[in-house]
């Protein structure tokens, strides 16, 4: 039996910029967990970590950064694959090269490469990307060679989805994963916990172990693997201290406080979430973007808000506001610009000009 | 559109009231405090607010009332009704129902309902067109407002506070303020967008001068891991090297040691070689001296006596046997006769007949020939031949007849001849040689050896240097063999077997290498330390570069958020102002026209023509002056009110054509004088026969106008 830990993508010292000022707290974050894989890996009986891609975020992070792995990975007693990926990938300036790396550090150089672990007897194969636009199928020429030992591949690239994922770059083709008859594919590229298996061949994407952008809900987890004579078992581990989540709030018949109560009721200290307002909203539903951040900031991790909702223009009725008035005017005018519009952008403009100026028109001090 | 009536419940100073209204006219009367205005307030509120707890409801809550207030009012459309309306504040909830007691219970619906009836549900618009207050009315005419003014402010369907021009001027300032230091030049106050802008050239500048200096950091660092591992290979390389090189110059060393004992032996062992020949050369000349004793013994004064001695000697026997030859050869010759041989003379005598047949030649040639000069040469040179001829004949003759008669015959004396021979024996004895060839051949031996002594003693004194010995150069020989020897044990030790296998080709390629390496190790050490300089230096961290990046990232979002809504501030307010213009232009074109028509009956002819511009201006064309509009403020106050209310009319016209919703009239012509109100309350017949008219008054002048209705104040 042979037990692995599969996790990708943790991709050390990547920027947030859309983080703001806790850019710095999630690097650090992004650290800690990755030093909780390997003691996870370390302390609970794994005979092999295997890091399918995108150790780091790019190929110049941090001399304390590489560092850092660099002493991580050597306090561990088990051998280490990584597979450099899309953003570490193995160039002239890899980060892989000007580095060294401890000796049960193995880097996956060749393409591609074969590694014999005897003690284990298993055999780890797969094909490094060798520039960020590193385009060809990574488990093209990855196949079994001896059926009497364990074999596992490791690719970083997307895996096709016929009809809803077709990518031109780094693909997987499910029928690759077959062809290559692996005892397990770890995978790597994609940020969510995913199992992809092929007919008797398990693939599975761990996912990151922490969230590097909004809305990765399925982020935070590694993959751990047990091959034995029973079959490949596969299961999650939560490792990530924060996660990722979506939130669309139709504003229809919500006021301000409404919205921002539904937000809170979200309410987690460790969360990312990415809110959307859709809908219709009335022409005289004004929504304070700013106000409804700032109410709700403190309450996550990070929080953003984002208004992608239309203003309901069927529903004006020409009699109630009579051309005759500069507000009844004022409404066509803006309905037209609307209709004008030529993008999304300039139709979502033109419909807060359209919920300002008619607020205005009636009194209230909207421009605060 | 008509109101039938209402009930209030627990509203302002009524608990429970309801008043029943007519078509038409009809003027609720009371005093001071009978609550029109309450009433009047309840209509509005029941026809149009929604009925939720807000500030602007709460005070028409009943003093001491936990309950807020209920309205029912009941109106009927020109198409349909009646309808009641039921709105109960405390609970927010509206009703409206149909004569056959349906409810529509749907905000929506009852919406649709009253704005069919109204012709809106703004009760903005709704109190600034249809209700037509004495206060007003007043405002106008204390000059506090323009007249146009507050037609504009009807038309952009504000109420009484609010106005287009307001929200155009909110709009402009934030505009201004979003353009400030933007777009226009504004660098002690800058607006948002300005800030931002400044903040994001700030933080980009930071992010580059961070991003410069941690590539130049991390450049450092790839420049002083590519030097430390240089650094490793050369001292790899130069190791071995330049141990090779040091056991090559061991292996010159101990060479030249070699050379120099060897070249030291060499020569010492010429030396000392040349020593023992001429040690030898000396003892065979010494022995051979020895052998040539007593002879070897004689000093160079005997030797000179003894060979002129024997000179001596000599020369009296030859003297002596000179003259005894002389004697012989005067014999001889007086023997022989003093003709000269024949063969002597034939050749001589030849020649001097050659010579005179030449002559002879000569003179016959001068004869015969005509070339004197022939003849002339011929004859000389046979003349000159002759003269030769006979010279030679002369000299043949004279030798063989001459005499010595010059020499003298010296007299010999043998005695002295005999002493100086035996003295001569008696010295060649006392050296025991023969004769005076043995002498001279022992002598020649004796000075030939002792040359050689000499030579050799000289060559031994010169071969051995001053001070030292035979021995002492013995004993330095042996010691630079013993050096000598030592070197070349030295050479053949196993590890200078590489170093002296090269040529001196190699040798110097190894040194050029060493050298190289040398100049390169150092080159590496310089950088390194200039390297080690600048990463010693405070430096900016990737961290810090990416926490500037972010910084950047999220004033980039907010800036192009503030431009966002600087684009939508600017719309807004270009398409307000362009509403507005379209609407006021629409207003002049059907205002003027009507206003002028009711301001010709309120005044009863006086002022009949109204211009109305852009900007809803009125101009009212003076009775005494025909020629030139005048603004308004220039009319006396009534006319001023009645100019007001003419507007007004004019307005609902407009706006409300079709719906015809009731006119609420509050008092509004107590400046009128009898004869413009009286033609002001037929004109208010006029319109209510077309419309609903509420008059609210606290006079007595209406109560035949028509249906009274009379408040007594709280209930």
């Amino acid at each position: 039996m042979v037990r692995i830990l599969h996790t990708s993508d943790v991709q050390l010292d990547a920027p947030f910029g859309f983080l703001g000022g806790r850019g710095t707290d999630h690097r650090r974050q992004l650290r800690e967990t990755f030093a909780k894989i390997v003691k996870l890996a370390g302390e609970q009986g794994y005979d092999l970590l295997l890091i399918a891609g995108d150790l780091f975020n790019d190929n110049r992070p941090a001399r304390d950064t590489v560092n850092f792995v660099s002493r991580k990975l050597g306090e561990l007693s088990i051998p280490v694959c990584i597979l450099p990926g899309n953003h570490d990938c193995y160039d002239s300036d890899s980060v892989y090269r000007k580095h060294s790396f401890p000796a049960n550090v193995h880097i996956l150089t060749e393409r591609p490469t074969y590694l014999e672990f005897e003690d284990l007897d298993l055999i780890v194969a797969g094909s490094p990307l060798i520039s960020a636009n590193d385009s060809r199928p990574p488990l093209q020429d990855i196949i079994r060679r001896d059926d009497r030992r364990w074999f596992v591949a490791l690719a970083h690239g997307n895996l096709q989805i016929p009809g809803y994922i077709e990518s031109d770059a780094r693909p997987i083709a499910p029928d690759e994963i077959v062809a290559c008859a692996a005892d397990y594919v770890a995978l790597g590229d994609w940020h969510a916990f995913a199992d992809y298996s092929q007919g008797d061949v398990k693939a599975f994407y761990s996912g990151a172990p922490e969230p590097t952008a909004l809305a990765q809900s399925g982020a935070g987890n590694v993959a751990s693997v047990t091959l034995s004579d029973d079959g490949v078992e596969v299961k999650p581990i939560q490792v990530g201290s924060t996660s990722a989540s979506t939130l669309a709030i139709d504003l229809s018949d919500l006021s301000e406080a409404e919205v921002i109560a539904l937000i809170r009721a979200q309410a987690d200290p460790s969360l990312m979430l990415s809110v959307s307002l859709t809908g219709l909203k009335g022409i005289d539903h004004l929504i304070d973007l700013e106000a409804v951040h700032e109410a709700v900031a403190a309450d996550f991790y990070w929080v953003q808000v984002t208004d992608f909702s239309a203003t309901a223009l069927d529903n004006i009725d020409p009699a109630e506001y009579p051309e005759t008035h500069v507000i009844g005017q004022y409404i066509r005018m803006m309905q037209e610009k609307i209709a004008e519009s030529e993008n999304e952008a300039e139709r979502h403009r033109a419909e807060q000009a359209l919920q300002i100026g008619f607020a205005l028109l009636r009194g209230e001090e909207v421009l605060r | 559109m008509r109101i039938n009536r209402i009930r209030l419940q627990r509203f302002g100073c009524f608990d429970d009231l309801e008043v029943q209204f007519q078509p038409g006219i009809n003027v609720i009367k009371g005093p001071n405090e009978a609550g029109k205005s309450t009433l009047h307030q309840a209509l509005l509120l029941a026809l149009l607010e929604r009925p939720t707890k807000k500030k602007s409801t709460e005070p028409y809550r009943t003093w001491g009332q936990e309950r807020w207030y209920r309205l029912d009012v009941e109106f009927v459309n020109d198409q349909d009704g009646p309808w009641i309306l039921s709105k109960d504040f405390e609970s927010s909830d509206q009703v409206l129902s149909d004569a056959q007691g349906n409810d529509l219970k749907g905000s929506d619906q009852v919406q649709a309902v009253v704005e069919s009836a109204l012709g809106t549900t703004s009760l903005g618009i709704f109190k600034s067109t249809v209700c037509v207050s004495q206060d007003a009315l007043t405002d106008i005419s204390a000059g506090r407002k323009e007249i146009s003014q507050s037609l504009e402010q009807i038309v952009t369907g504000g109420d009484e506070d609010v106005r287009t021009e307001s929200a155009v001027k909110a709009l402009e300032e934030r505009v201004r303020e979003y353009r400030r230091g933007y777009l226009t030049h504004a660098p002690v106050n800058p607006g948002p967008i300005a800030r931002l802008e400044v903040e994001q050239k700030h933080l980009s500048d930071t992010a580059k001068q961070f991003m410069a200096r941690v590539e130049d950091r991390q450049r450092h660092l790839d420049e002083q891991r590519k030097a430390q591992d240089r650094l490793a290979e050369i001292e790899e390389e130069f190791g071995p090297r330049q141990a090779l090189l040091a056991r090559v110059e061991q292996s010159q060393s101990i060479k030249a040691e070699l050379d120099k004992w060897t070249e030291r032996e060499r020569t010492l062992d010429s030396r000392l070689e040349s020593i023992f020949k001429a040690e030898q050369a000396a003892e065979v000349a010494g022995h051979q001296l020895q052998e040539l004793q007593p002879v070897s013994e004689a000093t160079d004064e005997q030797i000179q006596l003894i060979t002129r001695l024997h000179e001596r000697v000599e020369v009296l026997s030859g003297e002596k046997e000179r003259v005894l030859r002389y004697r012989e050869e005067q014999r001889a010759k007086s023997a022989k006769g003093k003709r000269p041989a024949r063969s002597a003379v034939v050749a001589p005598g030849l020649v001097t007949a050659l010579g005179i047949v030449g002559v002879l030649f000569g003179f016959l040639a001068l004869a015969l020939s005509q070339n004197q000069a022939i003849g002339g040469t011929i004859t000389a040179l046979g003349l000159l031949v002759a003269l030769v001829g006979m010279g030679w004949l002369f000299i043949a003759y004279s030798r063989s007849g001459r005499v010595p008669s010059t020499v003298a015959v010296p007299e010999i004396d043998p005695a002295q001849l005999t002493a100086a021979q035996n003295e001569l024996n008696q010295k060649l004895a006392e050296l025991q040689c023969a004769d005076m060839e043995e002498l001279d051949n022992q002598w020649r031996q004796v000075q030939t050896f002792r040359r050689l002594s000499d030579k050799a003693e000289a060559q031994l004194k010169g071969m051995i240097p001053e001070g030292k010995t035979k021995e002492e150069l013995e004993e330095a020989r042996r010691v630079a063999s013993r050096k000598r020897r030592d070197a070349e044990e030295q050479l053949s030790a196993p590890e200078l077997e590489q170093a002296t296998s090269l040529d001196m080709i190699e040798v110097l390629k190894l040194q050029e290498e060493v050298s190289a390496l040398q100049t390169e190790r150092q080159d590496l050490e310089n950088s390194l330390n200039r390297l080690a300089g600048k990463l010693e230096e405070p430096s900016v961290t990737r961290e810090d570069l990416l926490r500037a990046e972010e910084q950047l990232a999220a004033v980039e979002a907010e800036l192009e958020r503030a431009k966002d809504r600087l684009a939508v501030y600017e719309l807004a307010l270009e398409t307000m102002e362009a509403a507005r213009s379209k609407t006021l232009k629409r207003a002049q074109d059907e205002l003027a026209p009507r206003l002028g028509g009711y301001l010709q009956r309120l005044t009863l002819g006086r002022f009949s023509e109204v211009a109305v511009d852009g900007d809803l201006r009125i101009m009212v064309r003076h009775p005494n002056n025909t020629t030139d509009m005048v603004e308004p403020g220039l009319l006396s106050n009534g006319s001023q009110d009645q100019l007001y209310m003419a507007a007004r009319l004019a307005l609902v016209d407009l706006l409300f054509a079709e719906t015809r919703p009731p006119i609420f009239l509050d008092d509004p012509f107590v400046k009128f004088d009898p004869q413009r109100r009286q033609a002001a309350i037929e004109l208010c017949q006029q319109i209510a026969k077309d419309r609903q008219v509420l008059l609210f008054t606290c006079s007595d002048h209406y109560d035949q106008t028509g249906h009274l209705i009379e408040l007594k104040g709280a209930t």
